[in-house]
């Protein structure tokens, strides 16, 4: 520190005016070539779906042109450049131990910005949160929740968890777990499913919805229905089409579930004749 | 509406002029449209059946009845100035459209077939003067599907059933409906089965004949063995006796490679 103290004093002292001018004007100049290429190179991205590998690429620059720019500006006005350098490696291992978890964020943004798991916009789950990608940049990931939180995860956690992404894919499949009475028709059953899926506009006719008794149980059968929607139509889909399934069973006057009502009677029953 | 009587959709290359607090109503197929302008706003109210064999049209303009009672789905647009005149016209679908022919078709090894086939179109309206797209309308309720060999490879399109024809007389006449001409060539040793195919509307242009007809650039492929396309061509419908209006350029610049795989297009 005291060589570098030295090397500015030194400075002060012996540097001519017109030096420090023309390493005046240089910054200058260099910060004016720099908002230039800004601008050329923010109308080359601007209607690129995916900025956010072009932006985080622009900062990257912008840090690397300043970093150069010091160190000429630094040239110009004659410090010694040995003094700089040598100073500027203890400088890295203070920050480097200093900024630990920034800089292993910034190596994780580099890797998520390559593997590309997500992108802005889509609907993921990470690290217990769920929700819709807002902003993602080299150190954090920023996601608005489904019930309107914003969440801020930073890209180290987000490169040790698992990430699971809904929209990845552009269409989704929804599972749907009935129970029947065993005393009804499973063709029966299978047909009004069928039915309102074909009715439903959102359910998708390819891949074709499946039908198929999962488990026979002591008082009612359990089907599964398997049916597909595209990912954008998921929530609205997911909503609607268990309703739109029970309504027409009700309405095919499909026998409801109520076998356990019926042994709470049967036990009525039985006291009732027991006291007599 | 007959294939004899499709001149009178040529009414479609007009400018509509609407006065103030005037009504527009146009039945195509199984849309009924009503437009109306009010001061600074422009009202469009439509309903659909969904009966997608519906073949009526007609129009009325200006148009003196009452709007049905039975549910209108409404969008208004609002002005600064006067509302402008528009452009009514049908338009092809944002996404490809997959058609399932009534019967499958075998394509038998050497044999190259023609087939006509037809998906909906939109109403599309547009302001007259800077011919900026205000607004699309489906002729029917669009069912999307999944067209692809698996749940991660393929597109969502749209589905709609359809007659398709080796002959274009056989093929029924629908006005709200454009027809598509594909030719397939087999080049491989095997018959190729059509059970569905795509047809990637948002690349085709679509036309007007002379005759008032609605139809879309025309494609033809060859399949190769080991189901590859080798060749893809998008051209004007080959019918030397009409004359061709462009109504819509394509939605979307052709890529390079459109499909690879007669799995593509067709399965």
């Amino acid at each position: 520190m005291e060589e570098i103290l030295l090397a500015f004093q030194e400075i002060q002292t012996d540097l001519p005016w017109q030096d420090l001018l023309v390493a005046g004007l240089f910054l200058v100049t260099g910060q004016v070539i720099l908002k230039l290429i800004d601008q050329v190179f923010y109308i080359i991205v601007r209607n690129k779906k995916d900025k956010v590998k072009a932006l985080s690429f622009r900062k990257f620059f912008i840090y690397l042109y300043n970093l150069i720019l010091l160190l000429l500006f630094l040239k110009l006005i004659h410090v010694d450049m040995k003094v700089v350098l040598g100073a500027s490696a203890f400088l890295t291992l203070a920050i480097g131990f200093a900024a630990r978890t920034p800089i292993s964020n910034l190596i994780s943004g580099f890797f998520l910005l390559f593997e590309k798991p997500f992108v802005v916009g889509n609907i993921i789950e990470v690290n217990g949160f769920r929700g819709e990608v807002v902003s993602r940049n080299l150190l954090s990931l920023t996601m608005r929740t489904l019930d309107n939180v914003m969440v801020r995860i930073p890209n180290e956690l987000v490169i040790g968890s698992s990430v699971s992404n809904t929209s990845y894919f552009p269409i989704r499949r929804l599972d749907i777990t009935y129970l029947i009475s065993n005393k009804e028709s499973i063709t029966q059953t299978e047909n009004i499913f069928m039915d309102v899926a074909g009715r439903n506009s959102l359910a998708l006719n390819e891949p074709a919805p499946y039908f198929y008794v999962s488990e026979f149980k002591e008082n009612c059968i359990e089907v599964e229905f398997r049916v597909w929607t595209s990912s954008e139509d998921f929530l609205t889909f997911k909503s609607e089409f268990p309703k739109e399934i029970h309504r027409a069973v009700k309405k095919a006057g499909l026998e409801p579930i109520r076998d356990r009502i019926e042994i709470l009677n049967t036990l009525k029953v039985d006291r009732e004749t027991s006291k007599q | 509406m007959k294939r004899s009587e499709a001149e009178k959709l040529k009414v479609f290359q007009t400018v509509l002029k609407m006065k103030e607090s005037e009504s527009f109503h146009l039945r195509f197929g199984p849309l009924d449209l009503y437009i109306e302008k009010i001061d600074n706003e422009i009202r469009v109210l439509w309903m659909t059946s969904n009966d997608w064999m519906d073949s009526s049209f007609h129009y009325q303009f200006p148009f003196a009845g009452m709007y049905p009672d039975t549910l209108l789905s409404e969008k208004r647009f609002a002005y600064s100035k006067r509302a402008p005149s528009l452009i009514v016209a049908p338009c092809l679908g944002e996404k490809s459209f997959v058609v399932k022919p009534d019967t499958t078709f075998m394509v038998l090894p050497g044999e190259k077939a023609k087939i006509y086939l037809s998906t909906p179109m939109s109403i599309r309206l547009s302001d007259a003067e800077s011919l900026q797209v205000i607004d699309e309308i489906p002729v029917l309720h669009r069912v999307k599907t999944w067209f692809g060999e698996t749940p991660t490879s393929g597109q969502l399109c749209f589905f709609t059933r359809i007659h398709a024809a080796l002959k274009e007389k056989n093929l029924p006449f629908r006005p709200h409906r454009a027809l598509t001409h594909l030719y397939v060539e087999n080049s491989s040793k095997k018959p190729i089965p059509i059970e569905k195919l795509k047809i990637p509307v948002n690349y085709l242009t679509l036309y007007q004949d002379t005759r008032g007809l609605f139809v879309t650039s025309s494609l033809s492929i060859k399949i190769n063995d080991n189901e590859h396309i080798k060749d893809l061509k998008i051209f004007l419908p080959k019918n030397t006796d009409v004359d061709y209006t462009v109504i819509q350029a394509p939605r979307e610049k052709i890529p390079k490679t459109l499909f690879k795989s007669s799995t593509e297009i067709m399965r």
